[in-house]
């Protein structure tokens, strides 16, 4: 039943008898993708957990009048972006720390969070990733480790797809000159 | 990273046994609470509604019988004004002439109506009713 399509879904969703049920299937469905969307912006497994909660929260409230103008996935990673931004300036705002400070703590997080194991490389490329300007941070993950569509991209992040390239482009040469720091 | 070290495309991160197991059914857990609470929250805004509504019913029914007690005071209150005009009578009635009395009725007869009698006399005040004028004082004299 996971190989539904996303429209077959939605039409279970409308239906009350199977609204829950189709519920469940489009969670199955997207969760992983979703996690580890969340995960590489929050870093923390706690975190994630949270901020893929509440998104799938909101998925359950705006799905019923979701206008099939775009594919469900981009309002998924749509909303999980917003979701995780929004979290990480919350963080902000109730510790009132400035804005490098919160780098500095997912830095902190990054060697001290149970769930994360990684050799000395991809530990080194996360904390290189973390320097990053927020936007770019962003397409980077995206384009890097999701290998996703730049026109994707661009109806997730409303974002032109020129700009992202850009983004990309800038993300790369600063990873790379990070990378060859030490 | 073309032309550069290719990083391994894999994150240092993992989740616990079982978490993309268990999440749906959390989830589920949570829209089944969030409806739980949006029904009691429905409960809550109808039983202060009816709590305001009643509130108010006690406050018209209170209004309406404050109304109606005061009633018959505000009746009295009303019939005041006519207490003041006996009262100006009285008041100026110690220099009341018989004479001009009789000079007014005199001169009503001879009027055609009362407009044309109080010209006579636009110094005197008048009582008018219905079939007489009666003059109370002159207008100077009147001191409430």
């Amino acid at each position: 039943m996971s190989q539904l399509s996303d429209s077959e879904l939605l039409k279970m969703f409308r239906n009350p008898d199977t609204k829950h049920y189709a519920f469940n299937l489009l969670v199955r469905k997207y969760q992983e993708r979703l996690y580890w969307h969340i995960r590489k912006i929050v870093i923390s497994h706690d975190d994630a957990d949270d901020v893929i909660q509440n998104t799938l929260m909101k998925v359950w409230g705006g799905l019923e009048t979701f206008r099939e103008d775009s594919q469900i996935f981009t309002w998924l990673y749509r909303i999980a972006t917003n979701e995780a931004l929004t979290f990480l300036k919350k963080k902000r705002t109730r510790f009132l720390l400035p804005l490098g400070d919160v780098e500095q703590q997912l830095m902190r997080t990054l060697e001290s969070d149970p769930f994360i194991d990684g050799d000395a490389t991809q530990l080194k490329l996360q904390k290189a990733i973390l320097q990053l300007p927020e936007k770019q941070r962003l397409v980077f993950n995206m384009k890097y480790f999701e290998e996703m569509k730049y026109e994707e991209m661009s109806e997730i992040l409303g974002t032109s797809v020129g700009a992202l390239k850009a983004s990309f482009h800038h993300a790369v040469k600063k990873i790379e000159k990070l990378m060859e720091e030490d | 990273m073309k032309g550069k070290q290719e990083f391994e495309r894999k994150l240092p991160f993992r989740v616990p046994e079982g978490y993309f197991d268990e999440l749906p059914t959390r989830v589920q857990k949570r829209i089944a609470a969030s409806e739980g609470q949006s029904q009691s929250r429905k409960w809550v805004t109808l039983k202060s509604q009816l709590a305001f509504a009643a509130g108010f019913a006690f406050m018209a029914l209170l209004g309406y019988f404050g109304y109606y007690m005061a009633r018959p005071l505000m009746h009295n209150q009303l019939e005041r004004p006519k207490t003041d005009y006996v009262e100006i009578v009285s008041r100026t009635i110690y220099d009341f002439d018989d004479i001009e009395l009789y000079r007014a009725v005199e001169n009503k007869k001879r009027s055609d109506s009362i407009k044309n009698a109080m010209q006579d006399m636009p110094h005197r005040l008048y009582i008018r009713s219905s079939n007489c004028i009666t003059i109370i004082d002159e207008k100077k004299e009147i001191k409430p």
